[in-house]
């Protein structure tokens, strides 16, 4: 069930383009770029959920709304469910795209495992999985050639007579590029605990990453290096990506004088309108909103 | 780091052994490699080479002691003169002392690939084809390199030794004919499709057969490189996977949909074709002046006997995808998904003794 929904179209379509293009390393670059772009709505959605989120969860007066309930957990709860309803912000709404996305990763991993057939018996698999109207004859033998590289085996540039990994190493770096860029801005007080554990997932998912790649075949790591590179565009596409956190000469994106917008008094506590200074960067359409600030009546 | 930290890592690690399959070390999947001697049978599965009694399974001895994540072995040994031949799947050759597979003799480091395919012995030196493009000859001696050959594709076929010629399938849709003693490359055949089954020689008329995925079955001459004939175009033909055999002065073969197909050596002539009733990948298996097997995928093997009424069929329990291997009066069949790895019959079909591996 699962190889026939997900994991043969993903192989067959790798296959073709493998066809058109005659070259799997190039195919595999051109599909895991295409399959990011056909995921390209739910990752924005996510993307977008999960910063509005984060808008909210950095507002004062949020904050101060979960500390006046500190001690009333299901108060705070209801609390907090009205101030999502209120604001139009799913607390889900990361989680559902991350859900959708989960089979298609898998797939297009699996694809490119599949199509990497280097035994007889996982070229037999190979043969039963390829559609009639491709002609397995005009398929096999996969090359796996691809510049220094031999796409069924971990990748090790030979210089000399030391091989490096430049796959691994490349890897290691734009996972780290991609998570600093990705990485939300915190303020001080009771964000140094998230401030921490984005510093540690900064430095532990490269090192995953890497392991990962320098361990399995060079196909599977050019994959890893194709789609965080993707994601890095994508990022930076939808001006989410705050270049100063890995290039110095860069300015930090401006941070200013920002009204919350969000209505957070309950019943029992009004609050006065306040301007606060906010370091978070607002997103594109949270901050045409926050030029006009709203009054409280 | 605080338990959201923790969380967040173990969420990575978990998705990270989702993608790769929980595995670490090397990772391939293929059927048991097994060779059989006048005392023995060595099997090479997974992690391990298993050499075992032929008279009864049992184990004498096991390469290597411990099992370990990061070697998996599957290309058939060859054993002879009190040494095992072996390669495995990182990119290491061995030639290791019969009786104790862990007194290693040497050990060859030079491949950047996995050796998949059964070696050759060749004289002095050793035939070994690796997924590196390279085919290596080795000195059995000292283990030194003697020659390399630098192809096109990864090799997965057992090369074929003939005097002084080498004969090698290529997935490049070729077959090679190297110089035993230079390794250079005598002359190539062109076919259509890749081919991942070894090559058949005929010792009477000179002349090498070969099937490929092109839907095709040829006959070249080993002397001049000249195509006798092909078989095929026109066909209802499937992709050919396994080496022919020659029973009968006839040339048995097998297709991927089950076709039994028998052709005039000579001529290339089809004589008669029958069906094995299934997917065949293990093709067929010549029991000297008897008759020969085919074993489908699915485990159901038959024996077409060339008196009449001698046929009979068993029900392996496993999936078979390489050719079963006829000794003397034993059957040892290799098999994958089923609780043993190696099966054994009689030639009339009577079951035997089967291994596992301890767990």
């Amino acid at each position: 069930m699962w190889d026939t929904i997900i994991v043969q179209p993903f192989t067959n379509l790798l296959l073709l383009i493998t066809m058109l293009v005659n070259n799997f390393g190039i195919a595999i670059i051109l599909f895991t770029i295409l399959i990011k772009l056909i995921t390209y709505p739910l990752t924005a959605k996510q993307l977008k959920s999960s910063m509005a989120m984060q808008d909210l969860q950095n507002d004062p007066q949020y904050k101060k709304t979960m500390e006046k309930y500190k001690d009333n957990k299901e108060k705070a709860a209801e609390a907090q469910m009205r101030i999502y309803k209120e604001k139009g912000v799913s607390p889900f709404g990361s989680c559902l795209p991350t859900l959708i996305q989960f089979p298609v990763i898998l797939g297009l991993y699996q694809g490119i495992m599949r199509v990497m057939a280097s035994t007889p018996l996982e070229l037999v698999k190979l043969e039963r999985l390829v559609y009639p109207f491709l002609d397995v004859n005009k398929i096999l033998p996969i090359q796996n050639r691809f510049l220094w590289m031999d796409l069924g085996q971990p990748d090790r540039m030979l210089i000399g007579s030391i091989g490096i990994p430049i796959l691994a190493i490349l890897v290691v770096i734009t996972t780290f590029i991609q998570s600093k860029i990705m990485q939300p801005p915190t303020q001080g007080g009771a964000n140094d605990q998230s401030a921490a554990m984005n510093s540690s997932m900064t430095m532990m998912m490269p090192l995953m990453m890497g392991w990962m790649a320098y361990q399995f075949s060079a196909g599977l790591a050019l994959y890893f290096l194709t789609s965080n590179v993707t994601t890095i565009v994508q990022y930076a596409a939808m001006g989410r990506a705050d270049w100063s956190k890995i290039l110095p000469w860069v300015q930090p994106k401006e941070t200013g004088k920002i009204t919350p917008v969000i209505d957070l008094e309950d019943d029992d506590d009004e609050e006065e309108e306040q301007e606060v200074v906010k370091t978070v960067k607002p997103s594109a359409r949270s901050a045409a909103k926050r030029k006009r600030p709203k009054r409280k009546k | 780091m605080n338990k959201k930290v923790i969380r967040i890592v173990a969420l990575l690690v978990l998705a990270g052994a989702v993608l790769t399959g929980c595995a670490a070390g090397v990772r391939a999947e293929s059927t048991p490699g097994v060779t059989v001697t006048d005392d023995y049978v060595y099997v090479a599965y997974m992690n391990s080479l298993y050499q075992l009694d032929r008279l009864n399974g049992s184990q004498v001895s096991i390469f290597p002691e411990k099992a370990s994540a990061n070697l998996a072995m599957y290309a058939p040994p060859v054993a002879e003169n009190g040494y095992v031949y072996f390669g495995d799947l990182a990119n290491e050759f061995h030639k290791a002392t019969a009786g104790n597979l862990t007194q290693m003799v040497w050990t060859f480091d030079q491949a950047r690939g996995w050796f998949q395919a059964k070696p050759a012995l060749a004289g002095d030196i050793v035939i070994a084809p690796s997924t590196d493009r390279n085919v290596y000859a080795i000195r059995t001696e000292s283990g030194n390199l003697d020659w390399v050959y630098e192809g096109e594709y990864a090799f997965i076929a057992e090369p074929v030794i003939v005097g002084d010629k080498i004969i090698v399938s290529a997935q490049d849709r070729h077959v090679l004919v190297l110089d035993r003693i230079s390794g250079q490359e005598l002359y190539r055949t062109e076919m259509t499709g890749a081919v991942l089954s070894a090559p058949l020689y005929d010792v009477e008329t000179g002349s090498v057969f070969v099937g490929s995925l092109g839907r095709e079955m040829i006959s070249f001459d080993l002397e001049t490189g000249a195509v006798n004939w092909v078989y095929g175009e026109g066909k209802d033909l499937s992709t050919v996977w396994a080496t022919p055999i020659l029973l009968d002065n006839q040339l048995i073969f097998t297709d991927t949909s089950g076709k039994i197909i028998a052709l005039d050596p000579k001529t290339g002539e089809e004589l008669w074709q029958n069906h094995a009733g299934g997917r065949v990948i293990a093709g067929a298996t010549l029991v000297e002046d008897k008759g020969f097997l085919v074993a489908r995928e699915d485990g159901t093997m038959t024996f077409y006997a060339l008196t009449q009424g001698g046929d009979w069929t068993v029900t392996v329990p496993g999936n078979i995808y390489s050719k079963p291997i006829v000794g003397g009066n034993q059957i040892f069949v290799p098999v994958v998904k089923a609780d043993a790895l190696l099966y054994t019959y009689s030639t009339s079909g009577v079951p035997g003794w089967s291994f596992s591996p301890a767990k």
